[in-house]
């Protein structure tokens, strides 16, 4: 059974383009918008939003159909098929470049129409479903993400109450100070003002933590953007060190400067980082290693790809279980679910970086990931 | 607060790692007179030579590297006396003890009130004068006793025992007269008016 299709045309011949609208009419399509010009049927495929584009390569104005195709297919998804007379190499490589639906060489029977009209339109039905099942699969992704975030914080409310309480105090001190500069004949001005303008740098500091907490916990939809990611880690491992310092862990950090900027999702690459340094933490923790101290290193490879690594000298893996420790619900803890490394590995996939696990020598992990720095990144 | 600050003296010395509770506490400890110096690290702390101007130590127990517990036993071992006051972030009853046991003489928690702080430094560093009065006099003493001869430090034994002189004459073999004249220059000497006094500095000097 034939489903009736609205379809723009875009032909700069006007006959041939009447003919196809003849032709569409018979074969059971509407054709609701006729264009000679590239940039025209842009604009038309978003206002009108037709089921199909039939678009020639040779089109009147600044851009050809293959442009146009490609402007279309990035902003509405509109399935394109070509209808053309040209069939050399190169403007083949270029049209398939562009992910069309269908091509077709002029001129062309009613038949083949039908037919190519037929399989673009059951092809992008498909590809909406697929298009729908990830998005719902990346929802339910960053969803479980966001929990392991949020149990990852759990674990550290301690050290951030702890971290909240120390500019609090802060505060106070400041504040009792002032007053106290002020009281009877020979009130110190200047002091006051010193311990008040304290107080406020500290009122502040409580501030920037407390946002840089829910900055980690917030429940935000996934953004790609363009980061520091030096500054990214230093945030992560201002809300970590405090705990890692209560449990006596020292943490040397190493941060190459002048990197290039990566894209990618705050929250999420963070995550990792927040997983691995608790990670590590818990393997010093379970070996009884007097190295208590986890390394944190973030250089640029060779090949341009930034690579950041977390060391620590504590229990290790097993060789044989290298790989195996990112698939989900792997644990070796009491109380681990086993979702923290398998989602790490996943928003790396992501952002088109990787995460591996090598032993370190003579006991200990190196955990490693890498991320194109933004010039090799596409957009995903 | 203190009742009269011209009166205490002594320096306090403040060891947090906390760059702003550092410059909170030591504003706070001057705008009611006290002098104060503070330390990043108990290492910083160690360092110095002149500690024995201070009066009191306030001790935050999250020192990074080693913990301020540890700290306190490091006073312990090199017979530093001076009274700590321990400010923790977390109040938990173990630690409290482990500090209390170390030597603290208050345990304080974050955030603290001034009030509370300052009572007890000011009880810190009364006990600090006290102590260091009762050195001062224990050196004192001492400092006397070196003056004795041989012969004079035997007498001096002997009349803290409750030895008369013609007992001491026996035990050391030599005329009454003689350990009269040596228990003379002893008593002006220990700058002692009885033997009372002679018994009291005998027990302080562990004789």
């Amino acid at each position: 059974m034939t489903t009736r299709a609205r379809v723009m045309v875009v032909e700069d011949d006007r006959i041939v383009a009447r003919d196809i609208g003849e032709q569409l009419g018979r074969i059971g399509h509407s054709v609701i918008g006729v264009t000679a010009r590239g940039e025209a049927a842009v604009e038309l495929a978003i206002s009108n939003r037709p089921d199909l584009v039939l678009m020639d390569i040779r089109l009147e104005g600044e851009i050809d159909g293959i442009d146009a195709a490609r402007q279309i297919r990035a902003r509405c998804q509109i399935p394109v098929v070509f209808l053309t007379a040209y069939a050399d190499d190169e403007t083949i490589r270029r049209a398939s470049e562009t992910e069309p639906f269908g091509y077709l060489l002029k001129p062309f029977e009613d038949l083949q129409l039908r037919t190519v009209i037929e399989m673009a339109l059951y092809k992008d039905r498909a590809d909406r479903k697929l298009r729908e099942s990830t998005a719902a699969l990346q929802v339910a992704q960053a969803e479980l993400a966001r929990m392991s975030r949020i149990t990852t914080m759990g674990q550290l409310t301690a050290s951030i109450a702890h971290e909240v309480n120390q500019p609090l105090m802060a505060v106070v001190m400041n504040a009792e100070a002032c007053v106290q500069w002020l009281k009877g004949e020979k009130a110190n001005v200047g002091e006051a003002r010193a311990a008040a303008e304290r107080a406020i740098a500290e009122g502040h500091r409580a501030g920037a933590i407390i946002q840089r907490v829910r900055a980690i916990a917030r429940n935000a939809p996934v953004v790609f953007e363009e980061h520091d990611l030096n500054e990214m880690i230093e945030s992560v491992l201002s809300i970590v060190q405090p705990e890692l310092s209560r449990q006596g862990i020292a943490l040397d950090v190493y941060l190459q400067p002048d990197q290039p900027s990566i894209v990618g999702d705050r929250v999420q690459l963070q995550q990792v980082m927040l997983n691995l340094v608790s990670n590590a933490a818990d393997a010093i923790n379970a070996s009884g290693t007097q190295q208590r101290r986890v390394t944190v290193v973030s250089a640029m490879d060779p090949l341009g790809e930034v690579c950041v690594t977390v060391e620590d000298a504590g229990v290790g893996i097993d060789p044989d279980h290298l790989d195996v420790i990112f698939n989900p619900f792997f644990t070796t803890k009491r109380d681990g679910i086993g979702m923290g490394l398998s989602i790490c590995r996943s928003i790396l996939d992501a952002h088109g970086g990787r995460l591996w696990a090598e032993p370190r020598v003579p006991t200990g992990t190196c955990f490693r990931f890498t991320l194109p720095p933004r010039m090799l990144q596409v957009a995903p | 607060m203190i009742a009269d600050p011209e009166k205490v003296a002594a320096v306090v010395a403040v060891i947090d790692d906390d760059q702003g509770i550092r410059e909170a506490l030591d504003g706070m400890l001057r705008s009611v007179g006290l002098q104060v110096e503070c330390f990043a690290s108990a290492q910083e702390f160690l360092a110095k030579d002149d500690r024995d101007k201070f009066g009191c130590i306030v001790l935050d127990v999250h020192l990074p590297g080693r913990n301020g517990l540890d700290f306190l036993d490091d006073l312990a071992t090199l017979h530093v006396t001076t009274p700590v006051i321990v400010i923790s972030g977390f109040a938990d009853v173990p630690m409290s003890v482990r500090a209390m046991k170390a030597g603290a003489i208050e345990f304080l928690t974050k955030p603290v009130r001034a009030m509370d702080l300052l009572a007890a430094v000011e009880a810190a560093v009364k006990r600090d004068c006290a102590m260091k009065q009762a050195a001062e006099k224990i050196a004192g003493l001492r400092a006397d006793f070196e003056t004795l001869t041989v012969r004079e430090r035997e007498v001096f034994a002997h009349v803290a025992a409750g030895l008369m002189n013609k007992q001491i004459a026996a035990a050391l073999d030599l005329s009454e007269a003689t350990i009269k004249l040596h228990r003379g220059t002893m008593m002006r000497k220990m700058r002692a008016n009885s033997l009372a006094d002679i018994v009291r500095m005998a027990d302080r000097l562990g004789i």
